[in-house]
């Protein structure tokens, strides 16, 4: 598959589904996090690693995800996030969303008119 | 009490964060995932300040970011503040900003601070690499190793001519490159794959094992952590339920030469196992005269993903779960049944 890079940016209101997916996984720490979007996409979306933590924090107000601090790999001070009962069923939620929004959009682009 | 000692203990009453996000830890969080991306291009033999620069473009600005986490938790204040009195959010807004400002400045000492010692660290990693040039560079001989494993049917009996997929990820300087690799299992199951597994850096490998009358396979292994080793793996396939499918146009009209290619399938017990294009190509179909296509790699109980190509049009996905009774997808134009 051919990808045109100038345009991997992440699709608008995406970025908290894939966080909340990720943290399906498992507790993870930012850069955990960062790493793993990367490897899975295989490093397609270009975006910049920072951009997860406002994202990470206003999902933390909404209660979807809680944090605890903790050592690292590296034992290393680090601040893990977990998915709460809420964020599962949030993910749940905006799963189902996205899947509808593909197939709308998969049946716009194969709509052919009926001939006259 | 001084007016600025009120305001401070004001403020801190209304940003106290149980969840520990106050401005010191947001400023801690974000220098942890900056400090990793340094490490780890130095780790990779870039010089620091190529390292520092690396990780700036990737990570964007700290201090732009950790203004935009501020932001919210003044956000979440200032609504608070709003049930509690108007003069009161009046006093959170003017101590918001000002704890912005400290926090600003703290940023700015902690990354003169960070770089510093990071300096610090590159001289003695200086030394340390002249010192001993000469073994280092036979340690970094790279040196891949073996990728084997093994195919068992669901009575443990040795699966022979087992068609093995696997495809190589990896990630040398930051770059993502992807090398595909095929291999068939022996008369005792086994299959090898010499010099697969690079010696260093990270890497995933994606494999997917088919055989024609068994369910296919898949598995993923990430290298994680430098002192990871691939173990070999073992891999059981259970004997697959026989799927018919009926491809008809509006007019109930079976249709031929209609490509059936099986993507992904779910178990019953929630695993999902994909094959990638390679892997649909060995067990894709096409439509006989009488719009059927039977497959033999998917479970009863399954749900599985399927995509369909009518002859000279597009590719459609279809979803459905294998089950003994008959079953039905209506599409715009097609009906695909399973008998």
């Amino acid at each position: 598959m051919s990808l045109d890079k100038s345009r991997n940016a992440m699709p608008q209101g995406s970025l908290d589904m894939l966080i909340l997916r990720t943290l399906q996984l498992g507790s993870k720490h930012g850069y955990a996090i960062a790493r793993h979007l990367h490897v899975a996409s295989e490093s397609f979306f270009q975006v910049e690693e920072g951009s997860l933590y406002p994202a990470l924090h206003r999902l933390e107000q909404r209660g979807l995800v809680s944090s605890e601090w903790g050592p690292s790999e590296a034992n290393r001070k680090a601040k893990y996030y977990t998915l709460t009962s809420a964020g599962k069923k949030a993910l749940k939620e905006q799963t189902s969303a996205w899947y509808e929004m593909q197939q709308a959009i998969t049946r716009i682009m194969n709509f052919q008119p009926a001939e006259m | 009490m001084s007016w600025s000692n009120i305001w401070q203990n004001v403020l801190r009453t209304f940003t106290r964060d149980d969840s520990a996000s106050s401005s010191g830890t947001v400023r801690e969080e974000l220098m942890y995932h900056f400090r990793e991306l340094v490490n780890e291009e130095v780790a990779r033999g870039a010089t620091f300040d190529a390292a520092w620069e690396h990780a700036e473009k990737q990570f964007g600005s700290l201090r732009h970011y950790e203004n935009e986490c501020h932001a919210m938790q003044l956000q979440r204040t200032f609504v608070w503040g709003l049930a509690v009195s108007a003069a009161a959010l009046l006093f959170l807004v003017c101590a918001g900003w000002s704890r912005f400002e400290i926090g600003r400045q703290r940023l700015t000492d902690d990354l003169r601070s960070l770089k510093d010692e990071l300096g610090a660290l590159r001289r003695e990693q200086d030394s340390l690499v002249t010192k001993t040039a000469q073994s280092v560079s036979e340690q970094i001989q790279p040196v891949e190793s073996d990728f084997v494993g093994l195919v068992l049917d669901d009575e443990q009996q040795p699966l022979r001519d087992t068609t093995v997929l696997v495809t190589l990820k990896t990630w040398p300087y930051g770059q993502y490159h992807s090398k595909d690799f095929a291999a068939t299992t022996d008369s005792e199951g086994r299959f090898l794959l010499s010099k697969l597994v690079p010696a260093s850096g990270q890497y995933a490998i994606e494999l997917a094992v088919v055989k024609d009358g068994f369910a296919f396979h898949s598995y993923f292994h990430l290298k994680q952590t430098p002192e990871e080793k691939l173990e070999p793996i073992t891999l059981r396939l259970e004997p697959a339920s026989h799927v018919t499918l009926v491809v008809r146009d509006d007019n109930d009209v079976p249709i031929r030469d209609v490509k059936v290619v099986p993507r992904a399938r779910e178990s019953q017990n929630g695993d999902i196992h994909r094959i990638d294009l390679l892997g649909s190509e060995l067990v894709g179909r096409m439509t006989d005269a009488e719009g059927r296509v039977q497959f033999g790699c998917f479970l009863t109980g399954d749900t599985v993903e399927i995509s369909v190509q009518l002859p000279g049009g597009d590719w459609d996905l279809h979803s459905f779960e294998v089950s003994q009774d008959d079953f039905v997808i209506d599409l715009a134009s097609t009906a695909v049944a399973v008998n």
